[in-house]
């Protein structure tokens, strides 16, 4: 009776993506803290588009032999947004702790090697990276939150817009840690409630891409 | 199996403690950002009222040394020029040669001519008019006093303004002294239309000429280019009548529009 519902759901990291795009095709010069931010954008949607792509239509990708596996584009779509979102934390240039948040990419970089050379294969869903991830994307917002309590000044809601994104990217990776955490175990114990509960990452999803629409609104009236 | 219920058990209790934990962090940081946000509008309603009693003082003591000023000049130098015209009436010129009678008749003229200038400075530094018969009727007087012998005035004002406090009513007369003394020293009008209306809690005031204006743009250029103190003042004495002031261009005729409060 839903199944049109359930599409919607799924297909909802490719197109919630279309929202903050929409908005970036207004910006006429993207200031260098919001490339990051327009990189990732672009990115997502092309990555999230052939992960559902290749899911929804049973596709054998080269490196698996199980039809509809995307797990590889989940990978790099974590990777990717970790780097993204760093550079964008390293570019608001808040000084709390700045050298630490310009370390953490490298950081992440060696450990991604590490687990994908010795311990992971890159075609299976790694809770590892992932969590990480999430884990350190949250340190980056509660830097910028801990920086923003040091200032004098005050947060200004209505016109800053850095702090409703990095509020959206929290929600996002709130809602998302310990479903990366669990997800392996929980996908081959549970793969019905795992396959229910990747739809609270899509709804999670939606909301930071109204977040980052939210965001490219207040840069392109700036 | 039990270890499967426990994987969705423990996941259930990892995401209600991540979203208690962010939740409370992001509750934690908002009311501390309010505490922040009341302590610097606190901060900043002290800044401004000490900004104003600074504002008021300095207003009050330049009123109290206009007033000193000018009473000196009318008590003291004004009844040494009355007694030296007394003394020069006395002597009979009849008597005098030629030459002298016209010094003589020439020591008059200067000195009436320096009477009536100490008592113009004299009313110019404190108007007695404007205390003994209210703000309209020291506006009247003085445009009389200034302009209405060099361009054709017309004055229209609201005689239903009672003042409250007579220290407001200095600053107003101050107010349009000052733009009246600028607009015919720098616009060199041929009219001036002076108007007033008031209603339950505000003052109108608007002074239209035919002369070289400002318009709003020019004036905010000038309040912070120039350092002549007539700007200064006037905006001092908005800041002490929470009063605002616009200029604006209307055809051929620039107009200075007052709006002052009624406390």
């Amino acid at each position: 009776m839903f199944t049109w519902l359930q599409e919607i759901i799924d297909w909802s990291e490719v197109w919630a993506l279309l929202i903050p795009l929409a908005l970036l095709l207004w910006i006429k010069k993207i200031p260098a803290s919001a490339k990051p931010i327009a990189i990732y954008v672009w990115v997502a949607l092309v990555l999230n588009f052939l992960q559902d792509y290749f899911w929804k239509n049973r596709l054998l990708f080269s490196f698996s032999s199980t039809p509809g596996d995307n797990i590889i584009f989940y990978n790099s779509h974590s990777i990717i947004r970790f780097l993204l979102f760093s550079w964008f934390f390293i570019c608001i240039k808040q000084p709390f702790l700045y050298k630490l948040k310009k370390i953490l990419p490298a950081v992440f970089i060696i450990a991604t090697l590490i687990n994908f050379i010795f311990f992971e294969r890159f075609t299976v869903f790694s809770s590892r990276i992932l969590g990480i991830e999430a884990g350190g994307i949250l340190f980056y917002c509660l830097l910028y939150y801990v920086n923003q309590q040091l200032q004098e000044d005050t947060i200004t809601y209505k016109r800053d817009e850095i702090f409703w994104l990095v509020t959206g990217i929290s929600i996002y990776m709130v809602v998302c840690f310990p479903l990366f955490l669990f997800y392996n175990s929980l996908s081959v114990k549970f793969q019905d409630f795992a396959i229910g509960i990747w739809d609270l990452h899509n709804v999670a999803y939606l909301l930071l891409c109204i977040f980052i629409a939210r965001y490219f609104y207040a840069v392109s009236h700036q | 199996m039990l270890l499967a219920i426990n994987d969705i058990d423990l996941f259930i209790i990892g995401s209600v403690v991540m979203i208690l934990l962010f939740g409370s962090f992001f509750v934690v940081l908002i009311l501390s950002q309010r505490k922040k946000m009341r302590y610097q509008q606190g901060m900043q309603q002290l800044q401004e009222e000490q900004q104003n009693q600074l504002i008021e003082s300095a207003v009050r003591s330049e009123e109290t040394e206009r007033h000193r000023i000018a009473e000196q000049l009318h008590d003291e130098v004004g009844a040494i020029l009355s007694a030296a015209k007394l003394h020069v009436a006395g002597i009979n010129s009849n008597t005098l040669p030629e030459k002298e009678a016209q010094l003589h008749s020439k020591s008059k003229e200067l000195l009436d001519e320096a009477i009536q200038k100490v008592r113009s400075i004299s009313h110019n530094l404190h108007s007695n008019i404007l205390k003994e018969f209210g703000l309209n009727e020291g506006i009247r007087h003085f445009i009389k006093m200034t302009a209405g012998t060099m361009i054709q005035t017309s004055i229209n004002l609201d005689d239903s303004y009672a003042a409250k406090d007579t220290e407001d009513d200095i600053s107003i007369y101050r107010l349009i002294q000052e733009l009246i003394q600028n607009i015919l020293k720098h616009a060199r009008p041929t009219t001036l239309l002076v108007t007033s209306h008031v209603t339950d809690n505000l003052l109108s005031i608007q002074i239209e000429h035919n002369g070289e204006g400002l318009t709003q743009q020019s004036f905010e250029a000038l309040r912070f280019k120039t350092d002549g103190m007539g700007l200064r003042n006037i905006q001092n004495r908005l800041i002490l009548l929470k009063g605002t002031i616009a200029f604006s261009k209307d055809g051929n005729n620039y107009k200075v529009s007052l709006a002052i409060p009624k406390k």
